[in-house]
């Protein structure tokens, strides 16, 4: 049975706000040249490919369902029981699954639905996603990391570090682990290649009908550069993400390839979670400052006068009070709403939502002075544009003047801070998490990673793969983000455009 | 040692990628000896600059020089070392900017930014060096320099930036100034001031001086020798009296026939058509061939050679090839050819009869200047005539910009940028609005539009106050008033189509409603201004200056006004592209019974299209009647010095320069009394007192100066 959180709700709507503006950009000549720009930047094209990888993951991640339960009760009842209080959110769900189940067994015809949200990503990785183990273990391990007493065969008990339950339990011989994982690796990649190849075919393919060439014309072309757009650097970034795709698919089956946290979970699964989070901070938060910054930026700079003094005098004030100040108490007050109002969340999932969108909204209220403020400098300067001048001695009307003729020549600015404010955006969910004003404890976020790493840092030895994986996928994406946000500058900065 | 200071020969450069280099100047050669001013003389985009810079080996970073030899008074500049190079640089020759504003660092006092460069070319002690400046300072005109020192560039006008910029250049003492378009930002009153200052210092030291400038007026007045730049090419070498007298190449004549003036009032200028060349192709014949009148098959075929027709004067044309009586010929068939109208001796003949007719009357009118009865004099006078319907009445405008201090912004002073205007504006005629920068024109122009909001006095338009009705009521008025602006660059949305910014109006005034027939009469609208209809759909910055201001025209005729107040149309273009839009003014004028009101501080255009003047000074009119009386004989003061200051290409008809000190004040705090007493050759203390009436004259002409009885006397 699917379910739309809110912030689904918003991500559905941001994209075909995307699509709507792709295909207005398409038919207007000063939009379309600059996206040709960036299509035509071989690093632009390589940012793109991964933050595509990134999106494609944080989408199936946002199309959420109650998942369809077996009828069969008793077996459902028997798995939960191996579970134990280290593991104790799953338990608590679990038994609330196994009660639903129960209130639902009455009626027996009807299909019965788990109250459990989970994605068609964690539909996915749901190997990933069941396969706990019971604590810290480290990447590729076969072993937990800490010490326990193992009960031996012949009664006798010692201390080791005992097999993990699932982490390359299909060897033997935990010594040939290397060679095993050398072979996956291979295959992982092997299976890679050839899925690339295919794409590349249907994409050379495409490109020979559009350009009326033959098949091997075409590759040629793109193999030697001669494309007006870097198609090469398109494909091998693309090779490079699906290699490491299957590569990572083909040892996470049978590995914990990031290692395990406090609790046993698979840390690779938590940080492909995270993805969506992140990506929705760094959207989200944008989609909700945009309406504001653009209409009272555009107000204050064309009106001017007393409009322009009462915007500037919010935006100076709103600015002045210090943004973490105002993020813990909208958050703190929120919590207590939340704890008040218990009975109206049907979940945990739910409850995180909200508390996800809410850091988006009053990121969103803190962050929007800085893109005001330009666009009233701009409107400001365009307000006496000699255009502008001929549109009113036209009898144009002020609604008209500033919907065809300032707006669409501050777009480039609002393009530009969109993109640089999303990696920005990302970086500062990991902050707030971190001192526990972010996004819900219960809910996977890089930012959450590195704050329940941070004091396994301080063991002997360390546990570092949390802190690690978490950095590792936010610092590929910001990077992406921000060679991405520098060509989109170059290509729309008109001042950058004519000197070159 | 040879009089030769500076000898280039066939210098070449290019900007851009290698595959696709923009040949911004080729094969360029010429000399300069000492003492001596010679003009580069051309339209944007001929390379002017550019071959200033390879001199100087200032090329921006894509460019290179990839030719030719630069000797400077025998040495080869192009072979130094950089290290070398910056030692000519300002010691052996030094450069000076068409904009003052950009070339002064503003966080620098006037006297460091001097000192530097004196410190850069001379080991002097710290008091020599402060010496050194303030005798810089006063060189160039600027008084109590010793003050000025200590000041910063924003506390200086634009003529004193020009002079401070022009001591940078002289602290090296060098042999050759090159001065790049060194008047083009500055009114006609400053520009004589600052030409003048050059001759006198060319006079002292004994520099010589490369002048490029775009004005041929400019030229005529303080060159020797000049050569004629088109499209990356040096095509024509003369000296000034023996171009002046017979231009030999094509181009070079036809720049001179577009140039306006009274004498071609009734005529058409004579238009060169199309464009400059784009310089990132190669050329295979002559690159004017295109746009020659005269072209021949042979034009096209091979690079075109020099040809001498006289001692004084060289020509890259074909039409010289067979020697200088062929050309004679050609000559005198182009002008009956109907490039120069015929009518043009006729009209002008009959302009004389006209003026001679009217001189009695004036002189008349100068003796009982005081007279009570002057006024019915001049109104005989007016009623002798046919006289038009006056449609628009502009009486007592102000507009005043509160200056706002503190915290709680409250009004500490008024600028007054319009300060009681009366204007008089006939149907079907031109009124030519006159004044210096920061006169108050423009604003005079978008507060009859009420783009401004007036501060006081009437617009009267057809008998309704424009000034004081509600800004709703405004709507039904703006289809009758319509504005063009001075720069196409600007005055378009580059986001919209042409069709689309041509059909606002339309649109927003309701006056076509469907799409389709709105495209239908912005393609008729197209083809009334020679764009042509396939324009409809394409960006504004496809076209041209000179397409771009037809488009804007096109989008004031799309509403059909009555009146059009046109601000500096032509002051950003160049002068065979100004003869294009000037033309195509005055065919619509002449078709469609429009009015314009016409803002420039081109004297010359005035004297091509206005029937009527008005001289603006602070915020005032000062002399307001029909063209002719004024430019043929100014009254005010102001307007004899201002006429008197305008570079003119005719020796006959230069005039000797009433100069002006100083520049215009501030309209915030404007001098007590008369305006413009403070710089007034002929002020008495009477002026200072109280701002003077005005005065009717007996030719309709009205002037504000109490000093006019003397005046006219003297005159």
């Amino acid at each position: 049975m699917p379910i739309i959180l809110i912030t689904d709700t918003l991500i559905f709507l941001l994209i075909a706000v995307g699509i709507g503006f792709g295909v207005y950009a398409a038919r207007h000549e000063h939009l379309r040249g600059p996206w040709l720009q960036v299509g035509r930047s071989s690093v632009g094209v390589a940012a793109l490919v991964v933050i595509l990888f990134y999106v494609g993951i944080g989408l199936l991640d946002s199309l959420h369902f109650h998942p369809r339960i077996e009828p069969v009760v008793p077996v459902a009842a028997l798995t939960s029981t191996p579970t134990q209080a280290d593991a104790e959110v799953d338990a608590a769900e679990q038994t609330a699954t196994a009660r639903a189940q129960q209130i639902n067994g009455r009626d027996e015809d009807a299909p019965t639905y788990s109250t459990q949200i989970i994605s068609v990503l964690d539909l996915w990785l749901s190997g990933l996603r069941e396969r706990q183990e019971k604590t810290f273990s480290a990447p590729f391990a076969t072993q937990l990391f800490v010490k326990e007493a193992i009960e031996q065969p012949d009664g006798s008990v010692v201390r080791g570090y005992p097999r993990l339950e699932h982490g390359g339990t299909h060897l033997g011989d935990p010594s040939r682990r290397g060679v095993d994982i050398a072979l996956r690796g291979l295959f992982g990649m092997l299976t890679g290649l050839i899925v690339w190849v295919a794409l590349m075919a249907i994409l050379i393919a495409v490109l020979a009908l559009r350009w009326r060439q033959s098949f091997n014309e075409s590759a040629q072309a793109i193999w030697r550069g001669e494309t007006e757009f870097p198609w090469r650097v398109g494909l091998i970034t693309l090779a490079l993400m699906l290699v490491l795709s299957f590569v990572a698919a083909e040892l996470a089956a049978k590995y914990h390839i990031l290692g395990t946290d406090k609790v046993g979970e698979d840390v690779f699964y938590q940080s492909l979670k995270s993805i969506r989070t992140g990506l929705v901070i760094g959207t989200l938060t944008t989609l909700v400052m945009l309406p504001a910054a653009v209409i009272l930026g555009i107000m204050a700079g064309y009106f001017g006068g007393r409009t322009d003094d009462v915007i500037q005098y919010l935006y100076t004030t709103l600015n002045s009070i210090p943004g973490v100040l105002l993020i813990a108490a909208a958050i703190l007050m929120l919590q207590v709403y939340m704890t008040n109002h218990a009975d109206q969340f049907q979940s945990l999932v739910e409850r995180a939502d909200l508390r996800l969108l809410f850091l988006c909204i009053i990121l969103g209220v803190t962050s929007w002075t800085g893109l005001c403020r330009l666009l009233r400098g701009e409107s400001l300067k365009l307000r006496e544009a000699d255009y502008v001048q001929a549109a009113r001695s036209l009898g144009v009307r002020h609604s008209t003047v500033i919907s065809r003729h300032i707006l669409p020549n501050v777009l480039h600015i609002v393009m530009i801070t969109l993109v640089l404010d999303f990696s920005g955006l990302v970086l500062a969910e990991a902050v707030l998490s971190y001192v526990n004003i972010g996004v819900d404890p219960t809910m996977n976020s890089w930012g959450n990673m590195i704050n329940s790493a941070r004091l396994e840092l301080a063991r002997d030895p360390v546990v570092w793969w949390s802190l690690a994986a978490a950095f590792m996928f936010m610092f590929t994406l910001v990077l992406a983000a921000n060679l991405l946000a520098d060509v989109v500058r170059d290509a729309f900065d008109p001042r950058l455009r004519s000197a070159t | 040692m040879s009089d030769v200071l500076l000898h280039v020969s066939s210098l070449s450069a290019q900007l851009g990628s290698s595959e696709r280099p923009v040949r911004v100047c080729d094969d360029v050669g010429f000399e300069i000896r000492r003492g001596e001013t010679v003009a580069l003389l051309g339209e944007s985009g001929c390379g002017k600059s550019m071959t200033a810079l390879s001199l100087m080996r200032l090329l921006p970073l894509s460019g290179r020089i990839t030719g030719g030899s630069v000797r400077l008074d025998g040495r080869e500049l192009l072979a130094l070392t950089e290290r070398e190079m910056r030692g000519v640089r300002g010691g052996r020759m030094a450069m000076i900017f068409q904009e003052p504003q950009t070339s002064l660092n503003p966080v620098l006092k006037v006297g460091e930014q001097i000192a530097e460069a004196v410190r850069l070319h001379k080991r002097l002690a710290k008091p020599a060096v402060a010496e050194r400046v303030v005798e810089l300072l006063r060189a160039v005109g600027i008084p109590d320099p010793a003050q000025r020192v200590g000041e910063f560039p924003h506390q200086l006008s634009g003529g004193m930036k020009q002079r401070v910029m022009i001591a940078m250049a002289l602290a090296g003492d060098p042999q050759l100034l090159i001065a790049d378009e060194p008047t083009t930002a500055l009114d006609v009153t400053i520009q004589a001031q600052v030409l003048q200052l050059l001759k006198g210092l060319q006079a002292q030291t004994g520099m010589a001086v490369l002048l490029i400038t775009h004005d041929l007026g400019v030229v005529a007045e303080t060159a020797d020798r000049l050569a004629v730049m088109y499209a990356g090419q040096i095509v024509e070498k003369a000296s000034v009296d023996a171009f002046f007298a017979a231009p030999a190449h094509p181009y070079s004549r036809k720049l001179m026939e577009s140039v306006p003036n009274a004498s071609k009032r009734r005529g058409k200028l004579a238009v060169i058509p199309g464009r400059v060349p784009p310089l990132d192709q190669s050329f295979t014949g002559c690159r004017f061939a295109e746009r020659c009148g005269d072209v021949m098959p042979a034009c096209r075929e091979a690079p075109i050679g020099w040809f001498q027709p006289n001692r004084k004067q060289q020509v890259r044309c074909l039409l010289w090839a067979k020697g200088s009586a062929r050309f004679r010929e050609e000559e005198i068939s182009v002008g009956t050819d109907g490039v120069v109208e015929p009518s043009l001796d006729q009209g002008a003949a009959r302009l004389d009869a006209a003026t001679a007719s009217l001189a009695p009357p004036a002189a008349e009118a100068k003796a009982k200047a005081g007279d009570a009865t002057l006024e019915a004099a001049s109104a005989s006078v007016r009623s002798a005539e046919p006289d038009p319907r006056t449609l628009l009445a502009v009486d007592g405008l102000r507009v005043h910009f509160p200056i706002q201090r503190g915290l709680f912004r409250s009004t500490v002073g008024h600028v007054k940028a319009v300060d009681g205007v009366d204007l008089h504006l006939k149907a079907g005629q031109t009124l030519a609005l006159v004044g210096e920068s920061g006169c108050g024109k423009t604003t005079v122009g978008k507060a009859i539009l009420r783009l401004m909001p007036p501060t006081d006095g009437q617009v009267r338009y057809n008998g309704v106050d424009l000034a004081s009705i509600q800004a709703g009521q405004m709507r039904r008025y703006r289809k009758d008033l319509q504005i063009i602006f001075q720069d196409p660059f600007a005055s378009m949305n580059p986001r919209m189509l042409v069709g689309d910014i041509i059909g606002e109006g339309l649109q927003a005034l309701g006056i076509e409603q469907s799409r389709a027939t709105r495209r239908h009469r912005v393609a008729a609208l197209l083809e009334q201004v020679g764009i042509g209809e396939q324009a409809m759909d394409r960006y504004p910055h496809e076209f041209s200056g000179g397409q771009r201001q037809r488009i804007c025209i096109a989008r004031a005729l799309a509403v059909d006004p009555k009146l059009i107040v046109c601000d500096e149309p032509t002051s950003a273009l160049d002068v065979s592209v100004q003869a294009q839009i000037l033309n195509l003014l005055k065919r619509l004028q002449d078709e469609l019974g429009l009015s314009y009101l016409f803002i420039t501080h081109d004297i010359s255009v005035v004297a091509y299209l206005a029937h009527e003047v008005a001289v603006m000074y602070l915020g005032r009119i000062v002399e307001q009647g029909r063209a002719a009386e004024v430019l043929d004989d100014p009254r005010h003061p102001y307007t004899q010095a201002l006429l008197s200051a305008v570079p003119m290409m005719d020796k006959a008809e230069r005039r000797q320069i009433i100069r002006l000190e100083g520049d215009m004040p501030s309209p915030a705090t404007p001098p007590a009394g008369c305006h413009f007493h403070p710089r007034c050759p002929r002020a008495i203390a009477e002026c200072a007192r109280a701002y003077p009436q005005a005065r009717q004259l007996r030719d309709g002409r009205m002037v504000r100066c109490s000093r006019l009885d003397t005046s006219a006397e003297s005159a």
